[in-house]
Order: C-alpha cells, then sequence, then structure tokens
C-alpha cells in the first residue's frame, strides 16, 4: 500500500509535466531547439504569399488603370464613349462590339472621320462604308497598341515586372534556403531530404518560367506593336489610294465640266 | 441587342460633293465664257481701254511713217507723170486708215466686234443644227455628261474593289442610293434621258441582286467595268485639259489678231507684196474658221456616237478624238483654206483697187478737162 501511494507521487509530476508539454508543444519545442525553422519558413512563406497576392493585385489594378487611361487619352472623344461603353469585365474593350457599331456609323461625327469625308466629298455626315472600314481598323490598333505599352512596355509596367520578378525571385531564395536549411535538419527520413531539395530546385525552375513568362509578355507585347505598325502602315496604302482614286475621278470631272465649245457654247442646262 | 452587321449599315455617304463638282464644273465653264466676252469688250473699247489706245497710237504712228514713205517715193513719179489717176489712188489707203483709227480706232473696233459677233453666231449656230431629233450641242453634251457621270460611279465604286464576300455585298449596296442620283443629276444636266448610263447604272446596282450573274456580261452594261485603272482618270483629265486648252487658245488667238488690227491697217500703207491688213483679215476669219469646222467634226461624231449607242463605251475614245484629232483636223482644214483665201484676196484685190484708182482718176481726168 505504501508502495502504491510512493509510485502515484512518482508519477503525478511526470503526467503533470506530460500533460503540459503536450498543451503547449511549442514551448516544449522551444526548449529543445531554441528555434523552428519549418514554422519561420511557413510563416514567411505566407508572407511572401500574400505580399505576392497583394503585389499581383495592385499590379492587376494598375494595369486597368492604365488601360482606361490609355482609353481616355489616347483616342478622341466620341470613339472614346463608344469605347467606355463596350468595356468588359475585366475593362478591356470589345473590339469586335466597337468595329460593329462604328461599321453601324456610331462614329460618324469623330473629327477624323469628318475629316476624311471632307476629303473624300462625302461631307453629308454618313462616311462612307471605306472611312467606317478605316476608323474601325484604326481604334483596334490603336486599342492593341496602347493595351501593349501600358501593360507591358512602359515605364511603369516594366517595374511592375521587375517588382513581381523581384518577389518572385525572393520567394525562390527562401525556399532554396529553406530546402537547404531541411536537408541539414537532423531528420531521419532521407526521402524527406530529397523533396526538399527537389522543392528547392522546383522553385528554381519556376523563377526561370517567370522570367521565361515575361520575356515571352514583353516579345509578345513587341510583337503586337509591330503589327500595329506593319497594319497601320497598311491601312495607309489603302486610305491613299483611295483618296488618290476619287481624287483623280472628281479632277477628271471637273475638267469635263469644263468643256466648252468654240463660239461659247457650254454644257449641261442653261441656269 | 447589337443588330447583325449586314444589317446595321446604313447607306453609304454620297457623293453629293462630287455632283455638287461638276455643277460648279458647268457654271464655272459658263462664266469662263462671259468673261473672255468681257474682256473682248473691255479690250476692245475705244474711249477706256489703254491696251487699244496704245496699239491705235502705234498704229497711226506707223502710218504717218508709211505715208511719209509713200510721199518721198511716190509722189516724185505722180509729179512727173501727172498721172491724176495715180494720185487719187495714192489717197485710198490714207483715207481708209483715217477711218479705221481715228477717234482711237473706233470704227475699227466696231468692225472686229461685228464681225466677231457674226462670226460667233455662225459658229454657235452651227451646235444648232439638227441630225434628225439631236442637235449637235445635245448630242456633245450626251456624251460628254455620260463619261463625267460614268468617271463618279468608277469613283463611287472604287472603294468596293478590294472588298471580297460579304464586305463587297455590303459595301457595293451602299453605294445603290448614290449611283442612282448620280444618274439622275447627269440626265438632269443633259436635259434628256441617256440610256446607255442608266443601263449601265442598273446593272451597277442591280449586280448584288440573285439571278443576276447571267446578264452581267455584256458590253455595255458589264458592272466588271466599274472597277477601272487610276490611271483612266488622268488620261480624262489630260484629254479634257487638251480641249479646254485648245478651244481657249483659240479665244487668245483671235483676241491677239484683233489686237494687232490696227499695227496691220497702219503698215497697209507700204506698197508690199501683199497688204498686211489683207493678212490680218485672213488670219482673223480662219480662226473662225477653224473654229467652225471643229464644231461641226466634234457635233457629227457625237451625234453618230449617240445613235448608235455608243457613247458609254466610247467615252475615252470620244476624248481623244475630241482633244487631239479634231482639234488637228480643222487646223490642218482651216489653215489650207485661210492661206487659198489670202492668196485670193491679196491677188484680187490688188485689181480690184486698181480698177477703183484708175476710175477715179479717169473721172478727175475728165472733170479737170471740161473745167478747162
Amino acid at each position: 500500500m505504501q508502495l502504491k501511494w510512493i509510485l502515484i507521487r512518482f508519477i503525478t509530476p511526470f503526467l503533470v509535466l506530460g500533460i503540459g508539454a503536450v498543451s503547449n508543444p511549442a514551448f516544449a519545442r522551444t526548449q529543445d531547439t531554441g528555434s523552428d525553422p519549418v514554422e519561420a519558413a511557413i510563416q514567411d512563406q505566407v508572407n511572401g504569399s500574400n505580399v505576392y497576392v497583394s503585389s499581383t493585385e495592385n499590379q492587376i489594378n494598375d494595369f486597368l488603370g492604365d488601360v482606361q487611361n490609355f482609353v481616355q487619352d489616347d483616342v478622341l472623344s466620341p470613339v472614346n464613349n463608344l469605347i467606355q461603353s463596350t468595356l468588359g469585365a475585366v475593362q478591356i474593350p470589345d473590339l469586335s462590339q466597337i468595329w460593329t457599331r462604328i461599321m453601324g456609323g456610331s462614329a460618324s461625327r469623330d473629327p477624323g472621320v469628318v475629316l476624311s469625308e471632307t476629303l473624300e466629298n462625302k461631307t453629308n455626315g454618313r462616311s462612307s462604308y471605306g472611312i467606317r472600314e478605316d476608323l474601325g481598323k484604326y481604334v483596334s490598333r490603336a486599342t492593341a497598341t496602347g493595351v501593349a505599352d501600358q501593360s507591358t512596355l512602359s515605364q511603369e509596367a516594366q517595374t511592375q515586372m521587375a517588382q513581381v520578378q523581384q518577389v518572385t525571385q525572393q520567394n525562390t531564395q527562401e525556399s532554396v534556403r529553406l530546402g537547404e536549411e531541411s536537408q541539414g535538419l537532423d531528420v531521419t527520413q532521407r526521402i524527406m531530404q530529397n523533396l526538399s531539395q527537389q522543392t528547392a530546385l522546383n522553385s528554381q525552375v519556376n523563377e526561370r518560367v517567370l522570367q521565361e513568362a515575361q520575356q515571352a509578355r514583353v516579345d509578345r507585347a513587341i510583337g503586337n506593336t509591330l503589327s500595329a505598325q506593319t497594319a497601320s502602315e497598311l491601312s495607309a496604302i489603302t486610305t491613299a489610294d483611295r483618296r488618290r482614286t476619287i481624287s483623280a475621278g472628281n479632277t477628271a470631272s471637273q475638267q469635263g465640266g469644263l468643256l466648252m465649245m468654240p463660239g461659247g457654247v457650254t454644257l449641261g442646262s442653261d441656269q | 441587342m447589337i443588330p447583325l452587321i449586314a444589317q446595321s449599315f446604313p447607306t453609304t455617304g454620297g457623293e453629293s460633293d462630287a455632283l455638287d463638282i461638276i455643277t460648279s464644273s458647268l457654271e464655272l465653264s459658263r462664266a469662263t465664257v462671259e468673261s473672255w466676252n468681257t474682256v473682248w469688250l473691255v479690250t476692245l473699247d475705244p474711249l477706256a481701254s489703254g491696251l487699244w489706245i496704245g496699239l491705235i497710237q502705234l498704229g497711226i504712228t506707223l502710218g504717218a511713217a508709211s505715208i511719209l514713205f509713200i510721199a518721198m517715193t511716190t509722189g516724185k513719179e505722180i509729179i512727173e507723170k501727172q498721172s491724176w489717176s495715180e494720185l487719187a489712188s495714192i489717197f485710198i489707203w490714207p483715207l481708209v486708215i483715217m477711218i479705221f483709227l481715228g477717234a482711237n480706232g473706233n470704227v475699227l473696233a466696231g468692225t472686229i466686234k461685228f464681225i466677231r459677233g457674226f462670226s460667233y453666231a455662225q459658229v454657235q449656230n452651227v451646235l444648232q443644227l439638227q441630225v434628225g431629233e439631236l442637235t449637235f450641242r445635245d448630242a456633245i453634251s450626251n456624251v460628254t455628261i455620260t463619261g463625267i457621270a460614268k468617271q463618279q460611279l468608277e469613283s463611287l465604286y472604287s472603294e468596293c474593289q478590294g472588298k471580297v464576300g460579304t464586305e463587297l455585298v455590303e459595301c457595293w449596296n451602299s453605294k445603290q442610293e448614290q449611283a442612282q442620283a448620280i444618274v439622275t443629276e447627269a440626265e438632269r444636266q443633259a436635259r434628256s434621258p441617256l440610256e446607255p448610263l442608266r443601263a449601265f447604272g442598273e446593272a451597277l446596282w442591280n449586280a448584288s441582286l440573285p439571278g443576276q450573274i447571267s446578264t452581267a456580261v455584256r458590253l455595255t452594261t458589264d458592272p466588271g467595268s466599274v472597277f477601272r485603272d487610276t490611271a483612266i482618270p488622268i488620261i480624262r483629265f489630260i484629254l479634257y485639259a487638251l480641249q479646254w486648252g485648245f478651244v481657249n487658245i483659240l479665244e487668245a488667238a483671235l483676241l491677239l489678231t484683233a489686237l494687232f488690227a490696227p499695227i496691220a491697217i497702219g503698215l497697209s500703207l507700204l506698197p508690199l507684196q501683199g497688204r498686211p491688213i489683207w493678212a490680218w483679215l485672213t488670219g482673223f476669219i480662219t480662226l473662225f474658221g477653224i473654229q467652225l469646222g471643229y464644231n461641226i467634226v466634234v457635233g457629227l461624231t457625237a451625234v453618230v456616237l449617240v445613235k448608235s449607242g455608243a457613247e458609254l463605251v466610247s467615252d475615252v475614245a470620244f476624248l481623244f478624238f475630241l482633244s487631239i484629232f479634231a482639234p488637228g483636223l480643222a487646223v490642218l482644214v482651216a489653215g489650207g483654206g485661210g492661206f487659198a483665201l489670202y492668196n485670193g484676196i491679196s491677188s484680187n484685190v490688188k485689181s480690184l483697187i486698181d480698177i477703183f484708182s484708175n476710175a477715179i482718176g479717169t473721172v478727175t481726168s475728165i472733170a479737170l478737162i471740161r473745167r478747162g
């Protein structure tokens, strides 16, 4: 009986200590190692993800803001209104809708259209098929160029891209560091070491993929800009050709109307 | 809901302004004619025209010098010969000069204006000649206005030249209203129906309707012929400009010749092979001959074209004729005629004047003998 009592008294502190240790394992581990690199890494990772997420969100907002600015500043007002009214859910203009509306005559009061009408003798406010088509193509090109420029090629866009790259780089470095650290920890399973190493390598690969993606985006934007320039040149040839044809025809008609026969006889009815 | 593209396009903005260009050109042409008339009146004004008065004074100076020359040469012979007839004959030209150049050339200016008015009336009347129910003028108007309207249709449809598929149909259909307006306006200006042009126009604006393909390819109503090269309007422009230049240089030549009349009369005293005044008159009349011949040739050809319904097909060919061949022909024919006319006048008038002066001399001699 006395032995049983001694045993209980001896075990109780252990139980208390054990329960305490179970209820506060971090304390116990802290006491064991002094720090917890995994938790720190998770925390860092979460913080990093937050940084990344907030950065991406800002970037998207900035990008959309840029597109809106481009829409507001870069195109003349009747067309601007048209573009504003066709902005989609992610604030990108709906090109096909713009095209349809312009071809339907919605931008016939655009100053460029009015000037074209004057140049091509169509001054009754209903621009011709060719003029409307020209404007539609022009707006498509301007939108493509504007989006490419504001989202990728401008200084602000490049700064944002650099920021994203930097954050990603930090994440990668941290991941690599964690991977290396995991390898150095006292873990018995070798597979865990391999996994950590693989994760670190994966992060590095991911960074390279991101870099490639960014480079591809830059290339695409530059390609879009060049394509728009090519389209602009081709369109200029078409427009110039049309105006030249109309002008030559009008000149011929005008000179024809000036026809007079000897004796002071002119064409047409006497008015 | 956004309507389909094909249904939503309004008709094209049209060439109403281009039609105005033709109307303005016609008005400008009339203004040019009126300006020529005004220039004639102003230039040949004996009271106010400095140019005319200056030329008259030059003519009088030349005439006075010529009288001195005659007095020095012929006067001595007359005194030696005691020939009254020759004495009378040398007074004829000074009298003529005095009458024509006196009072700032009033009589000369009036005579020139009369000749011009008479000849102009003849040149204009030629264009009123009727072949069947068609006058020369109407035929020329029909052919030329048809050509101009076709040019306008070409300009109108040229936008659709590079389109295919639905775009082509939409572009083509959008031109119908303006094409109809062009044809209507052309008929209004020509004051008569222009059948080939209307047929061509209908072929154009009906070309996109189903079932029109079989009737499309005909010589006069081939809608595809509306797509012509940019060089065609330029060729047309050059030919029209040539015609304009020819007619206006004829007017300018007439005016210039008229302005040389005082000098020709002033020099007519000199005993040259032919009197300059006859050369002048021949040149003046020959210029009207060119105008007359040109109007006849062009009028006849235009009538032929309208009668055969070929005014649409032969628009550029007619322009070549109007601007190059007809002027060449008229100048050659009238030039030859003028040369013959000059020879005839200068040889016959000399003998006429000799007879006339001999008669005056004889009458003077008889009168003196009777008195003596």
